[in-house]
């Protein structure tokens, strides 16, 4: 089935030697794709999972100590507005403490350039076509790091 | 292997859009997520005229937020700008519906979407459903040079198969599943799908969250 294309979308950082994956750098890059896990854990804590849609979401220490957070998000009747502020574009300050490098490692194309080529090379193995990384505002010129990562694979 | 980008759409997205063409990314993809990022029908008509080569596409678009009509008139209008680069993404609206408290539409109602659209770009007569009354609706002057409908042909066969987001197998396992889906129900269409992929893609765990169906607006 050579026609089906298949898109692989991913936030990250390319790490610098020593650079941890909570750098100030990464947590900008890469911490909002973490901070979607804390989203979604709040979303089935506050309003209960969509049938037929099971997300193992809960099962971080991190993730449960945002869901206590944001039992108290104002207002009551719709703690989605506070729940999605930044969602895959920044980190909340309030939620800053929950996007661990851990997470941030877990969830996100946050890692050396060689590890990322290696990742993509075993997407690209496994039949995908295309890896789209999303840029956050305000840090577009990491494109420039990701223009160094596709040059590998041309 | 394709390289693109993914923005959270800014009235400006233009700008490096236009950069990641001069560096070789194939695709770009503009968030339609109305209460979280700018317009993305109007970010991508200014990217469509400063840009040559580079793919836009609609990354994703919910519909529930954009009735079939409006939507295919959206695409057919890009299509003039940028002929033979637009793309058509759309989901069942992880975020662009949570952030406004709503849950996600169900996959058949964005198939159903997705015929309409499709249909309307054919320049076929299709059935629509509006304020509990069904009307056969079509593009009434398709062959003025308002919008492009034919340049190339915007609306293949479909090659579509919406896996579920809640879809918890493999990253690899799951592209096995959409490939086997396509071919069986689509055979010699074509179809494109995405997965946000985790860190470590094939090792077992997926989010699940950001697969959705997307479909080529073109004829390759």
């Amino acid at each position: 089935m050579g026609d089906l294309q298949a898109t692989a979308f991913a936030l990250g950082c390319v790490l610098k030697d020593g650079e941890p994956a909570d750098s100030e750098r990464a947590m900008a890059q890469a911490g909002p794709r973490a901070a979607v896990m804390l989203h979604r854990a709040a979303d089935e804590a506050l309003a209960g999972p969509a049938p037929g849609v099971t997300m193992v979401s809960r099962t971080r220490p991190e993730m449960q100590g945002y869901v206590d957070l944001a039992r108290d998000f104002e207002p009551k009747d719709a703690p989605y507005l506070q729940n999605h502020r930044g969602h895959l574009m920044f980190v909340k300050p309030e939620e800053r403490r929950f996007v661990s490098a851990e997470l941030i490692s877990a969830t996100s194309f946050a890692a050396s350039e060689a590890e990322i080529k290696q990742r993509i090379e075993a997407l690209r193995s496994g039949g995908y076509t295309q890896f789209t990384i999303q840029l956050v505002p305000g840090h577009e010129h990491a494109l420039a790091d990701w223009a160094r990562i596709r040059k590998a694979f041309v | 292997m394709d390289f693109g980008i993914a923005l959270p759409t800014a009235a400006d997205s233009w700008r490096v859009t236009k950069e990641a063409e001069e560096l070789g990314f194939t695709h770009a993809w503009f968030y339609d997520t109305q209460m979280l990022s700018a317009d993305c029908f109007v970010a991508m008509g200014a990217a469509a005229v400063n840009t040559r080569r580079i793919r836009l596409g609609t990354g994703v678009l919910v519909p529930s937020n954009r009735i079939a009509p409006v939507a295919a008139n959206a695409l057919a209008t890009l299509n003039q700008l940028a002929p033979g680069r637009i793309d058509f993404g759309v989901g069942t609206g992880f975020t662009a519906r949570r952030a406004m408290g709503f849950g996600a539409i169900k996959v058949k109602d964005m198939e159903t979407y997705i015929h309409q659209v499709y249909g309307l770009l054919r320049r076929e007569t299709v059935e629509f459903e509006m304020e509990g009354q069904k009307k056969k609706i079509r593009f009434l002057n398709p062959e003025l040079p308002l919008f492009n409908t034919k340049d190339p042909d915007l609306a293949p066969s479909l090659g579509l198969r919406a896996a579920h987001p809640g879809a918890d197998s493999q990253a690899q396992g799951g592209l096995d599943q959409l490939r086997r889906q396509c071919r069986e129900r689509h055979q010699g269409s074509r179809g494109h799908a995405r997965r946000l992929v985790e860190s470590r893609p094939c090792d077992g765990r997926s989010s699940g969250d950001g697969l959705c169906a997307r479909l080529r607006a073109e004829r390759r």
